[in-house]
């Protein structure tokens, strides 16, 4: 049952990354994320785990990002889903389950901030570099340098800015869903997506020769 | 649609980098690690849980209850059993009475051959003459309760008219009611015990008699030793007053024939009044 979920929902976030998001929810006969979590209140592990493959690995980048640190984010991931075990009987499908899950997630974090006022602005993230078959070293280098320069930017980017960057761009959320999430008005949430991606874009942009 | 729209801002070339960027997946322990939690959280273990802490207070706090429950109400509760097994035991064996006679050849069967035929009459008519001698008797002013009280009062009443007829005396009326409330049906074993009893109670009154005339000879005995001790001076001190009394005491001394005590006086005569002039036959 999960073996065929998972191999109907691979393709889907294949689809989903092609279009440029992580996740795209899709209507049809692929069992929607509430009604999996309300078979998981019942009871049903396997249904669990499908829609814990499907959010895995962009919940996991988030608060990658958004923490700058792999343990913490690790620790917050824990955190998150065991929140997300525990919510299961009071669990109501309200809202997209994407939502609630970043809301928490978004919750979690703010409560690290808390937990840890003194916060490392150091950032431990490094940029791999993997030269891609059939790349030459010197468009390898350069995408490198691209992928440096972008992900130095992200880090650059204030708190609020980089949440809605990554809540649009892992969880796939509206300004809307990314302004539930995040506590703030819809003008907000869009003019700190809109500051965000201006940066992106400059650093991506950016001539290194300059630098 | 518009809205929708709207809400995207949407930069191809921003979207594009992170994507071939951001290709972070989650560890696979982590992935574990939460796997494991869920499956444990819906566990029927842990379903039972759920449901097995509200059951264990309630049980713990009902048991408490009822223990206190207990407790507070466990004397009265005894009681009343008790009460309840008394007038169950006494209601069955009111039903397993068996006729008079029945009873009473059974009994002779089983009783000694010496022992009279009264001593096995039935318990119902022995119980009716103990209440029928206890409404008339009016030897003990206190109620008669039992049929233990009974039978010690008709023994002590046995007993005293035993002990009138021996000493001669007149019996009395309380003799003549104890003779009438005596009942006519004795058993054997009763009667020597009476006999017993009063043997004791003679030779009681026998021992307490002679005791107290040894102890009254004893102590006159005693009490005339003391006063003559105590007397020494057989002329009293007012005698010796004047030396004409004094000297017909010593005088009286000699005629009764207590030469010794006269003698002894006369010494003393002399040394008081040495001067005195006194008759020949005083000296």
């Amino acid at each position: 049952m999960a073996a065929n979920a998972e191999s109907v929902v691979r393709p889907v976030k294949a689809l989903s990354s092609s279009i440029g998001l992580a996740y795209a929810p899709v209507m049809g006969h692929i069992p929607d994320d509430s009604a999996l979590m309300l078979r998981y209140k019942d009871g049903d592990i396997a249904a669990f785990e499908t829609l814990y493959r499907r959010h895995n690995d962009p919940l996991y980048r988030y608060l990658l990002r958004l923490c700058r640190h792999r343990d913490t984010a690790e620790d917050i991931f824990q955190d998150v889903w065991g929140k997300i075990v525990k919510a299961r009987a009071s669990y109501r499908p309200t809202a997209k389950f994407t939502t609630f899950l970043y809301r928490v997630a978004h919750n979690c974090f703010i409560d690290h901030l808390r937990r840890n006022k003194r916060h490392s602005n150091a950032a431990e993230l490094e940029v791999e570099l993997h030269a891609h078959p059939g790349e030459t070293l010197e468009t390898a280098t350069e995408r490198s340098l691209a992928k440096e320069r972008l992900s130095k930017a992200l880090l650059d980017l204030p708190d609020e800015q980089r949440d809605a960057f990554l809540l649009h761009e892992e969880a796939g959320l509206s300004i809307d869903d990314i302004a539930l999430v995040t506590g703030s008005n819809r003008e907000t949430a869009k003019s700190r997506l809109r500051y965000a991606v201006q940066k992106l874009r400059s650093a991506i942009d950016e001539d290194p020769e300059q630098t | 649609m518009k809205r929708d729209a709207e809400n995207r801002v949407n930069d191809a070339s921003v979207t594009g980098a992170y994507r071939a960027m951001a290709n972070e997946r989650a560890p696979a322990p982590l992935d574990e690690k939460v796997l494991k939690m869920a499956a444990a959280a819906v566990s029927p273990y842990a379903r039972a849980r759920a449901w097995m802490r509200p059951v264990a207070w309630a049980a713990t706090i009902a048991l408490s209850f009822a223990f206190v429950l207990e407790l507070s109400q466990l004397p009265s509760t005894d009681l009343n059993a008790t009460g309840a097994i008394q007038s169950a035991d006494s209601d069955a064996l009111d039903q397993r009475v068996m006729p008079s006679e029945d009873v009473a050849a059974k009994v002779g069967r089983l009783a000694p051959q010496s022992l009279p035929p009264a001593s096995i009459e039935p318990a119902d008519s022995r119980q009716q003459a103990e209440r029928k001698r206890a409404s008339t008797s009016t030897y003990l002013d206190a109620p008669v309760k039992d049929e233990f009280a009974l039978r010690e009062m008709s023994v002590l009443q046995g007993a005293e008219e035993l002990a009138r007829a021996q000493t001669g005396s007149d019996p009395g009326p309380k003799a003549d009611r104890a003779a009438a409330s005596t009942p006519s049906t004795m058993s054997a074993d009763n009667v020597s015990a009476e006999l017993a009893a009063k043997r004791r109670d003679e030779a009681d009154r026998q021992l307490a008699k002679r005791v107290n005339t040894e102890a009254r000879s004893a102590a006159a005995t005693f009490a005339a030793t003391v006063s003559e001790e105590a007397t020494d001076q057989a002329c009293p001190a007012a005698v010796r007053a004047t030396p004409e009394t004094w000297i017909i005491c010593i005088r009286e001394l000699r005629e009764s024939g207590r030469d010794k005590q006269a003698e002894d006086e006369y010494i003393e005569f002399r040394q008081v009044f040495p001067d005195f002039d006194d008759s020949d036959t005083d000296k």
